[in-house]
């Protein structure tokens, strides 16, 4: 397959063969795994913050210990748990 | 000269020369003109970025994971169906013509759709451009989806199991090693390099386990009674497959099937192109007539949907913007991701048009591609290995439905879940895993037990070249929305919508037909079924009348939600056409949006 070359693509060189192997042996149970590992740090984010949400889960000193490692995972945790998900969403290949 | 004419090699050759063609010229031309793909511009991998969905993949990666996710029995099976049916020169006519014109562009312009509209799925933009009604439509569209196609693998897979006596225990070991796979890497944290040699290992020891121990044999139980009870087995295995959590059964096994399923594609295809080596030729009239042999299914409309995978298919749709749609890194991985997977899904189409159209053999479900790869891999190889060649493309189809049929499953349960959450009363239990898996098998086994499998498959591509119908359409009325040319959608949209309509709508008249008279079987297959009621004591035509009731029903279902799909969206592109004060002819040049209007 041709494959057209991207501007400003980085210079490492590529494998295509091996990538293309990757992608079709791999890749989807990668994503699946990463799914996976959201949804559990979704509730391990609820329990941390959970004082601050309204559901006092864990004592407010074990959530204070805890939250300097959850201040990175916020932002990307809110969109998350914002974004609009549809049936449709579920079918992922 | 005529020996080289007679084999598959060269119009296996020419559909590849054509694909490229079309690939580098045509698709292009498309890409460049209609949705100009700017790499400067933020795709929704880029934008969104979370590193669990949205995240930006190599192209490379894209395209193996787009490949893998739209390739399974469909290439595999409407092939070998419409060869038998109508002859292989139709059938070749349509995978060839059939993706270089529809099929590649419903991919790549769903795919698109999706990254132009921050990585949303289909079921967000059909609410969007077209409405409620229409989203709502596309959910009980799914569900028989769902169940049609369920019923169709299983019964290929308990054909399969049936026809190649051993072929079962090669899948039996295989699944035990993705449980020991999957053990050995996520409990024990074995390496995964080792803990594959040794997968593959007991994978190699279940061929040899195939091989020798072909127990029980195949029609043990009478054709009927067999494919009814490898159906069962299958159904157990896909409800255990479907309920446990992935890590420990699934995804280690589709990733120990995909060693010998990417070996059997290209080995079939090497053989094909080798055929005037080989001396492998057609054994297969080229053209039958334009009623179907076996069935008397007409040609129109029937061979457009009962070749769906590998010509065009609705279900690549809801990939290419479910999860791929996400993970594209720059807008012009899209032709190559999209496009090119589809492309490549051609050529596995192609190699199962030269399977079954060097075997003169009527067999059940898709055991003619075993037989047929079998041959064409057997001429180069030494015919010596055919037996071993049987048992190895017997457990490649087996894998593939496997595969597919777990994850089909799964998706059935989530979004029965998903509709039944916000439900009060005794329906929530219906989005109860064990009770959601089991109702689909129940249904499906029911429909398998009634043996017209032909019909069913109608049907089941019948939806899907209807999913592959609204794409096409949902697409044109985004282009429509964004002031671009809309034609290369719109009118293999308009094509597909009009020709699948009418091929559910013969099918369900058949039923219904067959319903007034049913003393007379639907094909010689279900006479089977006639028989093992009168076996019983049973007076078969009731039963009989009722199936197809119920069958015509379904039909009935999917026409009306068809038309009104269809209403919904042509409705859509003309109020937005009006909008954009679009005079031309509907999908003609229209303005064009600067860059970055839309």
């Amino acid at each position: 397959m041709i494959f057209k070359k991207k501007e400003g693509e980085n210079k490492k060189k590529s494998n295509p063969l091996k990538e293309f192997m990757y992608g079709f042996a791999m890749h989807g149970n990668v994503t699946y795994m990463l799914r996976t590992r959201m949804y559990m740090e979704h509730l391990f984010m609820l329990m941390t913050l959970g004082d601050m949400l309204g559901f006092p889960i864990l004592p407010p000193y074990y959530s204070l210990r805890l939250l300097p490692y959850m201040v990175p995972n916020i932002k990307s945790w809110k969109m998350r748990m914002l974004r609009e998900r549809d049936f449709t969403d579920l079918i992922s290949g | 000269m005529t020996d080289f004419l007679s084999t598959p090699a060269p119009y296996v050759l020419i559909g590849l020369v054509l694909y490229y063609i079309a690939y580098r010229f045509y698709a292009r031309w498309i890409d460049k003109r209609v949705w100009e793909p700017d790499p400067k511009r933020s795709t929704p991998a880029t934008m969104y970025m979370d590193g669990v969905e949205y995240f930006p993949v190599n192209r490379y990666v894209l395209y193996g994971f787009q490949f893998k996710s739209v390739a399974a029995l469909g290439p595999i099976v409407g092939p070998v169906l419409a060869v038998q049916y109508w002859g292989w020169l139709p059938s070749l006519f349509w995978i060839v013509i059939g993706v270089i014109f529809i099929g590649w562009a419903q991919d790549y312009s769903a795919m698109f759709l999706s990254v132009r509209n921050e990585g949303r799925s289909f079921g967000p933009i059909t609410y969007n451009l077209v409405g409620k009604g229409a989203r709502s439509v596309l959910l009980s569209y799914l569900f028989i989806y769902f169940w049609l196609l369920t019923a169709a693998f299983v019964y290929i897979l308990a054909a399969t199991a049936n026809g190649f006596s051993g072929s079962f225990y090669i899948i039996f070991i295989t699944l035990l090693s993705g449980v020991i796979l999957g053990q050995l890497v996520f409990k024990a944290r074995w390496n995964i390099f080792y803990a594959t040699i040794l997968a593959l290992i007991l994978v190699a020891i279940g061929y040899v386990v195939g091989y020798y121990v072909q127990f029980p044999a195949t029609n043990f139980l009478g054709v009927y009674g067999s494919v009814m009870f490898w159906s069962i087995i299958f159904a157990i295995i896909l409800a255990i497959a479907a309920i446990v959590p992935l890590p420990s059964l699934i995804l280690p096994f589709n990733y120990l099937a995909f060693y010998p399923a990417i070996a059997s594609v290209a080995l079939v295809i090497i053989s094909a192109l080798l055929s005037p080596i080989s001396g492998v030729s057609f054994t297969r009239p080229a053209f039958v007539g334009f009623t179907a042999s076996f069935t008397g299914f007409p040609l129109w409309p029937l061979l457009f949907v009962t070749i769906a995978c590998g010509a065009i298919s609705g279900w690549h749709s809801l990939v290419s913007s479910g999860t791929t749609s996400k993970q594209v890194e720059s807008e012009i991985d899209a032709l190559p991701v999209g496009g090119g997977a589809m492309f490549t899904e051609s050529i596995v189409a192609l190699s199962a048009f030269a399977a079954i159209s060097v075997i003169s053999a009527t067999v059940l479900g898709a055991n003619g591609y075993v037989l047929g790869a079998a041959t064409l891999a057997s001429g180069i190889l030494g015919k010596a290995l055919y037996n071993g060649f049987v048992l190895f493309f017997g457990a490649f189809l087996l894998f593939m439905g496997v595969t597919v049929e777990t994850l089909v499953i799964r998706y059935w349960r989530l979004v029965l879940a998903d509709m039944v959450s916000e439900r009060k009363g005794s329906i929530r239990i219906l989005g109860n895993k064990y009770v959601a898996t089991t109702l689909i098998l129940v249904l499906a086994l029911a429909l398998i037990a009634t043996f017209t499998f032909d019909y069913i498959w109608e049907y089941f591509g019948g939806t899907n070249q209807l999913f592959a119908a609204f794409a096409l359409l949902l697409v044109a009325t985004y282009l429509t929305k964004v002031k671009k040319p809309s034609w290369y959608t719109l009118i293999p949209g308009s094509f597909m919508i009009v020709t699948t309509i009418a091929a559910i709508a013969y099918t369900a008249y058949l039923f219904l037909s067959h319903s007034f008279n049913p003393t007379k079987p639907l094909t010689a297959l279900q006479q089977l079924f006639y028989n093992f009621l009168m076996g019983y004591g049973i007076t078969p035509y009731p039963i009989v009348s009722a199936f197809d009731v119920i069958a015509f029903l379904v039909g009935l279902s999917l026409v009306i939600l068809s038309i009104t799909m269809g209403y919904y969206l042509f409705k859509s592109i003309l109020t937005y056409r009006k909008e954009a004060g679009i005079t031309q002819p509907i999908g003609g040049k229209t303005t064009m949006a600067k860059p970055g209007e839309d």
